[in-house]
């Protein structure tokens, strides 16, 4: 058997000393293109106010952790666009602590003081009319963004109705139904400058309510800019 | 030589043949026909039955053979079969073949017949086939077992081989529906063997030596067999009609299919290939000797052996080649049938080589034999375990990519964080169904296969198509479900790390693009976030 033994590995010797190497192909890698009759969603983010994982949040329940990288461009139907831009918004607090709620959709998302709208404390809500019913397939918005905060009882709402007696929800983290909107089941998450991704899933309706009650910092609400992505 | 001696040599050519066949069985990906063959075995052990089909998937002796490794590997389902357990049906297969020579020592002499399994177990072709789990090496043991058996029921007159030869031949035909041109060549060996022996009527003196209670057990036996296996063990008896009328079939595909070659495709595959940037691949070697061997058997003055057999076994050998060669259809697998006569032709060129005269001759004949075979060696290695799924390999044909199981463990990953789990939906629709071998790299899984994009389900969280086909997705996605049901859509093959998305193909040239919905693709880079965060 020694002999034997010692064929073999004189074979596989001389089989591996003497074949070529197979040099494998690199992986083809491609950029990102939207198959025909799609586009990657049209967004803007701003600049990053901070750099890193927050470590200081603590207590939050069912809170996500922050991805760490950028959100991949999400496809939907070519001709979405952002339908809030420059539209009426109105909310529970017509009179904001800080700024205006027009600040709201006027399209900067920036992070610095006089880019955000200060609302009052507890759960309060603002309210974006399109003008017209449209197909809305992603809800994007920063509440505050220049330090990391968690906001509570986040809900959003979309209706043909300006007092959404009937709505579709969206999204609700309202864990233990404090606005009083229904138990949601949906995560807290960490406000970044990526802002809160929502798909609407081509749900149609005129307004876009959102509702927040306070902050892991104090009871106040924040907005810098919603966004609505539709047709 | 002694007895002793012969079978030591044996051993270590045996030993050597399973060190080239055994090992990495589960590398290269499952072909498209692994994968068919591998779904119509996990139908027969979950109990759905066996029903031959006269226009594809070949005869059902890979079936029924299949569940010996399925039962001692104690897989019950199609989900529990594994690639190890299915190609090791071709690895018996293989090393029976390489064992098969051992019979024919008084026909070919025991150095040819050292020689031919030494050449057996090394030729790149043979170990190829050999972890490939298609009907072509079945098909093969077989012939030579009804070549051996006939041989021996020739010399000893015993029915016992009559019945054996019988067995193989209706195997032969339970196997694939080319086993006629086997049985064609054999007729024209023993034909041509007769035509030799015209002169004093000797012919006649041969055909008295046969018994034809003898031709009947054989005839017998085979149509048993045959009718055994066709009609799934009794209980389908229409196989048996259409086994038969299954060649109207064959005899079309052969003129019209996308795997018409030239005439020389299986010689090129052989002896003169390579391929882009590959390495030169060539079975100089058996050519050298076979062709040698030919020579041997046309001259008919063999120091060894028995001189008529290798007279059959050239025309035997040629005959195949020629058919195959003439018919248009071709694909790789095929040149095994005579490639196997090629290597006992092989074996006997060779010892002629080494009993020539001249010393001179005889070392040079060591030598080249020495380095040819340590080249066939190299080359079994370069295409088993280095270039087993490329396409510069010559046997590598329509191969899978080895994409495929990227894209399964992707799609895998996505599913096992959708909270159906493994019964989360899945759709893949390929042009033509042109989407093997993934139903069985997805077993277990709830896929729904199509050829064109389904307008009848929703979108599935994770869609797999090809390119062509991305029209017809955009319509399912965001034209037909009612609003509040279009959810966005993500590259499934999307890197986080550099915003690029992955090239995949199912075999070269045949692109896949895959599709995941964004909260399972959310859900997936939550995950990784988790796992980095708790690094």
């Amino acid at each position: 058997m020694k002999i034997v033994r010692v064929a073999c590995l004189l074979l596989a010797f001389l089989f591996v000393a003497l074949s070529p190497d197979a040099v494998a192909a690199d992986k083809k890698k491609a950029a990102v293109k939207a198959p025909p009759g799609m586009a990657a969603l049209p967004l803007e983010l701003p600049k990053p106010a901070f750099v890193g994982t927050p470590q200081n949040i603590k207590g939050v329940k069912q809170l996500e952790k922050p991805l760490g990288r950028p959100r991949p461009p999400f496809f939907a139907p070519k001709g979405v666009k952002n339908l809030a831009l420059g539209k009426k918004i109105s909310g529970s607090d017509e009179e904001p602590i800080v700024g205006d709620l027009k600040m709201i959709t006027d399209g900067d998302k920036k992070a610095a003081d006089g880019s955000y709208v200060e609302l009052g404390p507890f759960t309060q809500y603002i309210q974006v009319d399109l003008e017209a019913e449209k197909e809305i397939y992603a809800v994007l918005f920063w509440h505050y963004h220049k330090q990391a905060r968690v906001y509570f009882d986040v809900v959003v709402q979309i209706s043909n109705d300006a007092e959404f007696g009937k709505s579709t929800t969206i999204y609700n983290n309202d864990h233990d139904n404090s606005a009083e909107l229904g138990v949601g089941k949906d995560n807290h998450y960490v406000e970044t400058s990526e802002g809160r991704l929502i798909d609407a899933k081509g749900v149609k309706g005129r307004y876009v309510r959102f509702y927040s009650g306070g902050n892991n910092a104090s009871d106040l609400n924040h907005y810098i800019e919603v966004e609505v992505y539709g047709k | 030589m002694s007895r002793s001696l012969f079978f030591g040599l044996i051993l270590l050519i045996t030993v050597m043949a399973l060190a080239l066949r055994l090992p990495g069985l589960a590398k290269r990906p499952m072909h498209g026909d692994e994968a068919v063959n591998a779904v119509k075995i996990g139908e027969l052990i979950e109990g759905k039955g066996y029903r031959y089909d006269p226009h594809e998937y070949h005869g059902p002796t890979l079936n029924y053979f299949s569940l010996i490794p399925a039962w001692l590997g104690g897989a019950d389902s199609f989900v529990e079969l594994s690639k190890a357990i299915l190609r090791i049906v071709p690895v018996a297969l293989g090393l029976a073949l390489v064992l098969l020579v051992v019979p024919l020592r008084d026909a070919l002499g025991q150095g040819a017949v050292l020689l031919a399994a030494g050449l057996t177990a090394l030729s790149p072709a043979m170990v190829f086939y050999s972890r490939y789990f298609i009907h072509e090496l079945i098909l093969v043991v077989f012939t030579a077992v009804l070549i051996i058996s006939g041989y021996r029921c020739f010399k000893s007159r015993k029915a016992g081989w009559a019945v054996l030869a019988g067995v193989s031949l209706g195997l032969m035909h339970a196997t694939k529906e080319t086993f006629v041109i086997a049985v064609g060549a054999i007729g024209l060996g023993v034909i041509v063997l007769l035509g030799s022996r015209l002169k004093n009527g000797q012919w006649l003196e041969s055909t008295r030596q046969v018994k034809w209670s003898h031709v009947a057990i054989m005839i017998v036996s085979a149509a048993v067999v045959s009718m055994v296996f066709f009609s799934s063990f009794f209980t389908h008896s229409q196989g048996i009609v259409d086994s038969i009328t299954t060649y109207t079939t064959y005899v079309d595909r052969a003129e019209t299919s996308v795997h018409v070659q030239p005439w020389y495709f299986y010689f090129q595959l052989l002896f003169f290939y390579q391929f882009a940037d590959g390495p030169f691949f060539t079975e100089w070697i058996i050519l050298l000797l076979a062709l040698t061997g030919v020579g041997v058997a046309i001259l008919g003055n063999v120091p060894f052996g028995c001189p008529a057999f290798i007279r059959f076994l050239a025309v035997f050998t040629l005959s195949m080649a020629g058919v195959y060669a003439l018919i248009p259809y071709k694909t790789p697998w095929c040149l095994l049938g005579f490639y196997h006569g090629m290597l006992l032709l092989a074996g006997v060129g060779g010892m002629w080589l080494l009993q020539l005269g001249a010393k001179a001759v005889r070392v040079t004949a060591i030598v080249v034999l020495a380095l040819g075979s340590l080249h066939l060696g190299q080359q079994s290695y370069a295409a088993n375990f280095q270039y087993f799924s490329d396409s510069r390999n010559p046997h590598v044909y329509g191969h899978t990519s080895v994409d495929v199981p990227v894209i399964a463990d992707r799609i895998k990953s996505m599913v096992a964080l959708h909270e159906k789990g493994k019964a989360t939906p899945i759709q893949v629709y390929c042009p033509n169904d042109d989407y093997w071998p993934l139903p069985w790299y997805l077993r277990g899984y709830q896929v729904e296969f199509g050829g064109i994009v389904s307008e009848q389900t929703p979108p599935a969280p994770v869609i797999l198509i090809q390119p062509k086909m991305e029209e017809a997705l955009m319509r399912k996605l965001y034209e037909l479900p009612p609003p509040g049901q279009r959810e966005l859509y993500m590259h499934l093959f999307y890197n986080t790390e550099d915003g690029t998305v992955d090239v995949m193909e199912l075999r070269p040239s045949v692109e896949l693009v895959g599709f995941v919905s964004r909260s399972l693709f959310e859900k997936q880079m939550q995950q990784a976030a988790e796992e980095e965060a708790a690094q």
